[in-house]
């Protein structure tokens, strides 16, 4: 989940500083794993010295530079300016930078049987100037101290990235980030002002969710904008989705990306005069196909949420669209969705067809079934201002009625749990920042979940809700409690402790291998237990469970040995495995032994390890 | 000059050359022995005169104590050269190298493991065991992790059947669930073990190791827990203060969760643990959660508790100052040795944790 501190204050009203609600976002548990900018394709683009420029042996007008990027060495760059001298200040690219002029990606090339790294620059590829002759040439006086400098400033906001865990998929959306933050007392979330549209026009295409068994769409909700003309986006659209390190790709698409990253509300946009007739929500039949947007073709099974129309099918609900009915920038007229799909129907079809993509992430946690009108009027709104165009009435079609989730809390629970004490009115305040509506019964509080909390189901819920906001830094710290009410060890495990620390005692270096090893090596060792595979292995050489302690005992002494290690003795304490069920394992102690007794001593003879140093044991 | 005088002067004599041990011992003999010239002229005394007798005896006497002293002194003469002599040709160099030792080692990851369990034993702590090969039902179902829960894909399982319901466990938090299906509350156990996750790169190992504890008793609270993990982080790192830092969090089995950081600075790019202004993620945790006190039949109204889970092998690497975990399992003979332990070095509370 990524987003920048000025698209947070769109919805947070704050004085705090960056840092602060850096800290603040750690203690409410969503983890800040990163706050930096994004790197840029401009970042490759940096200030150089050549150092030395020579003829080039197979070229009368290139030469070969070896030029200082102020990085240990210096890299060698064929160039064909005239200016390209000794002690020159450019801009050098390096392979896998795009030239902003042409969009060619840069590669480390032969140029007549020179390889060259990288590229330098002439003004009018990197859009400066008209000048095209000759590279680059920087002052002295500015530039000499700037050697291995980024040339172009990274004008972007720095991007808070959080790692959401998979209960808070309303934190999937700034706004929600917002919430918690206004909740912990990082100033006021800020009221959604009212969006008004005219869209007085019905919307014509017909939409229907069919009565299918498991029907993995509840509500689905649509308008129709027609006239519009699809550009790119304006700046601000395009600096925020840059910002977030992605690709603008047309205002229709950025506009539905945004309300999703915004409100985490994922919205699909078709291009209405490729719909034939109607949209009907259904469960796909076995041998449907359709090629999806990622341009691959999906072959479905029987009873996979899809949204199609007469011809057949035009993408997975909530996971991802097709290619037939895309928007492109000649669209003319757009039917935009904002869908509730069942998250258990979406892992279902998701891992049956291996698609990855972010509608999914988010449908899979549980996005806000009330969110569906917000969706609809953000997104049409912006684009009739961007794209013009009319917007008809918003069409909603559901199989279950709204109901709102109830639940009644204990208020002494918290203490219970938390092993401290807070004020009743405190606790109400918290919940009701969150969203829940409070009304309290005697000792009890009466709570309406909001519903863009698919993870609050039960009291111990609300319990984390009050500790988080409230800070885990009230949590006291109790001296612990010393009471015993069995041995530490039990004689198996004392025994276990006495041979490994026996053996070692006796000159063997303990080690740990894998407890899987590689099938032909096993087999050697097995005897008349059951090899027992690895359905997904992390090499084809880790195949199986191991049968004995011997197979990578055997396998990292001929390591050693090819180390140049000559005398070596290991030893393993662990499990193997006699059957892949829960308990069918050994616990078993091996060692192995190699090479010469007393090498190289001077005053005992050496002698080849043989059984009696094994009996020794 | 008479026969005494002779005999004298005769063995002054020879006493006075350089001898052997055997001469002087063939020269004793030959004064004081049975039949000797001393012992001889002593047996003659009863044929002489009564007047001469007496004179006799004295002069006889004297040159008897006269060579018995020589003679002791050419003795005593005679072991100190052989004793110098001896310490001049049998001295040893102590330079030289010492016969060989056979100095096995324990694996750092053991010897953790031991200092955790002897932490934990000391509040009362003992340890409970699980097998490595699960069931999807014990590793996540009665975890509550059910099947279409997303934390599932968090874990990358390797399995043993189609199915999918054979795996090796991706976390010893199973063991909570055995511990308490088989027994009857108050439980308070860790649980130190390998564990599986089929990822593999620079920071991740298909295989390492985890320690799971887990504490159920009538009133422990979240202060129990806080109290518990921050006894252990400053036995295991042996300091007095450290730096440390609940984090809410999310696992399906606990609620409310934590994550917990430490402190720490980077000196010299070595890792300083305790102060400074960053934070490291070293354990998660958090109380039982209802729904799996219930799945092992234990009424959460009554009974209540935390649980954590701790890398075993980055704890290793943090106190011992070994970088690399992919190292801890590739058996090379040289790391072993160097991050190995004597295996006498036993872990214990009174002598204290590490040497």
């Amino acid at each position: 989940m990524k987003f920048t501190i000025g698209w947070l204050k769109e919805h947070l009203d704050t004085k705090f500083k960056d840092s602060e609600i850096i800290e603040k976002l750690n203690d409410v548990g969503l983890e800040v794993e990163s706050f930096e900018k994004v790197s840029s394709d401009l970042d490759n683009f940096k200030v150089a010295k050549i150092i030395n420029a020579e003829q080039h042996p197979n070229a009368d007008k290139l030469k070969v530079c070896d030029v200082d990027i102020g990085e240990q060495d210096t890299v060698k760059v064929v160039c064909g300016a005239a200016n390209a001298k000794k002690d020159l200040l450019t801009v050098y690219a390096g392979p896998g930078s795009v030239i902003p002029k042409n969009n060619i990606k840069l590669t480390v090339s032969k140029i007549r049987g020179v390889t060259s790294y990288g590229m330098l620059c002439s003004e009018s590829e990197l859009n400066l100037s008209d000048e095209s002759d000759g590279i680059t040439e920087l002052k002295s006086n500015k530039y000499s101290d700037k050697v291995g400098k980024n040339f172009f400033k990274n004008n972007t906001e720095k991007v808070i990235d959080l790692s959401i865990t998979p209960n808070r998929p309303d934190c999937l959306g700034v706004r929600g980030v917002a919430r918690d933050l206004a909740a912990a007392g990082v100033g006021k979330l800020k009221h959604t002002s009212n969006i008004n549209i005219k869209n007085n026009e019905a919307q014509k295409i017909k939409v229907s969710i069919t009565k299918d068994k498991n029907q993995g769409c509840t509500i689905f909700g649509s308008c129709l904008i027609k006239d519009v003309a699809n550009k790119e986006s304006p700046k601000w659209l395009k600096d925020k989705i840059e910002s977030l390190g992605q690709k603008p790709i047309s205002a229709i698409v950025d506009i539905t990306n945004y309300v999703m990253l915004d409100l985490n509300r994922p919205l699909h946009a078709y291009d209405a005069d490729k719909i034939d007739k109607e949209i009907i929500v259904r469960n796909s039949v076995k041998g449907e196909t359709f090629e999806a947007l990622d341009n691959k073709e999906y072959k479905l099974d029987n009873d996979m949420c899809v949204i199609s129309d007469k011809s057949g099918v035009l993408g997975l609900g909530g996971i991802i669209g097709g290619t037939r009915s895309g928007t492109e920038l000649n669209t003319k007229n757009i039917l935009l969705e904002s869908a509730y799909f069942l998250p258990r129907s979406i892992r279902k079809t998701s891992k049956l067809l291996n698609i990855d993509t972010d509608a999914k992430f988010r449908f899979e946690r549980g996005i806000d079934p009330q969110s569906i009108e917000i969706g609809l009027k953000k997104a049409s709104k912006l684009i009739t201002e961007v794209c013009g165009g009319k917007v008809s009435k918003f069409d909603i079609q559901k199989i279950i009625k709204n109901k709102k989730n109830k639940i009644k809390f204990k208020i002494s629970l918290f203490e219970r749990i938390a092993g401290f004490k807070i004020k009743d009115k405190e606790i109400i305040k918290i919940l009701t920042d969150l969203g829940f509506e409070v009304s309290k019964k005697k000792l009890e509080l009466e709570l309406i979940i909001p519903s863009w909390r698919p993870d609050i189901t039960q009291p111990i819920d609300i319990v984390e809700e009050i500790v988080r906001i409230k800070g885990y830094n009230n949590i006291r710290t109790l001296e612990p409690d010393k009471t015993r009410f069995k041995a530490a060890l039990n004689k198996q495990q004392k025994l276990f402790h006495f041979l490994q620390r026996s053996v070692a005692s006796k000159g063997y270096f303990e080690t740990i291998t894998w407890s899987f090893t590689d099938s032909k090596l096993n087999s050697l060792f097995k005897e008349n237990y059951k090899e027992i595979k690895i359905v997904n292995p992390i090499s084809s050489e880790l195949d199986v469970l191991r049968n004995s302690i011997f197979s990578n005992l055997t396998f990292y002494l001929k390591k050693n040995l090819d180390r140049g290690f000559r005398d070596v003795s290991l030893f393993e304490i662990g499990p193997i495995f006699k059957d892949n069920k829960p308990g069918e394992q050994l616990t078993v102690i091996g060692a192995i032994k190699s090479g010469k007794i007393s090498r190289l001593n001077w005053n005992e003879e050496n002698r080849p390890v043989d059984v009696f140093d094994a009996k020794k044991m | 000059m008479s026969d005494i005088k002779k005999i004298k002067n005769e063995f002054l004599e020879r006493l006075n050359e350089d001898l052997n041990i055997e001469s002087i011992n063939q020269i004793k003999s030959e004064l004081f022995g049975k039949n000797g010239k001393i012992s001889s002229s002593f047996k003659n005394l009863g044929s002489l005169p009564a007047e001469e007798r007496k004179k006799f005896a004295s002069d006889l006497n004297f040159v008897k104590d006269e060579l018995q002293e020589k003679i002791n002194k050419k003795i005593q003469e005679i072991e100190i050269k052989e004793i110098n002599s001896k310490l001049e040709n049998e001295k040893v160099d102590v330079t030289l190298p010492e016969r060989n030792i056979v100095q096995g080692k324990i694996h750092p990851v053991s010897q953790v493991i031991d200092e955790i369990s002897s932490i934990f034993s000391e509040i009362g702590f003992s340890v409970e065991e699980g097998p490595d090969v699960e069931n999807e039902h014990y590793n996540f179902t009665a975890l509550n992790t059910p099947d279409n829960h997303p934390a599932r894909d968090m874990h990358d399982t390797f399995y043993l059947d189609d199915k999918k319901e054979l795996l090796l466990r991706t976390h010893t938090s199973p063991v909570q669930v055995r511990t308490m299906l088989k027994g009857k509350p108050p439980f308070k156990i860790i649980a130190p073990g390998r564990t599986y996750r089929s990822d593999s790169d620079q920071t991740h190992a298909p295989m390492f190791h985890q320690v799971e504890g887990l504490h159920i008793d009538k009133n422990i609270n979240m202060g129990h827990l806080k109290g518990c993990l921050d006894y252990f982080i400053k036995s295991f790192f042996e300091v007095d203060k450290i730096k440390m830092r609940f984090r809410p969090s999310h696992f399906p089995f606990t609620e409310p969760s934590a994550e917990v950081d430490i402190g720490y600075e980077l000196k010299d790019g070595k890792i300083v643990i305790g102060e400074g202004d960053k934070w490291l993620e070293i354990l998660g945790c958090g109380m039982v959660h209802p729904n799996v006190l219930k799945n092992v039949k234990i009424n959460p109204d009554k009974y209540q508790g935390y649980a954590f889970g701790i890398g075993i092998d980055r704890l290793a690497m943090l106190k011992y100052g070994i970088n690399d975990l992919r190292a801890f399992f590739e058996t090379d003979y040289r790391w072993l040795n160097h991050f190995g332990f004597d295996p006498i070095d036993v872990p214990s509370n009174y002598r204290g944790l590490s040497r």
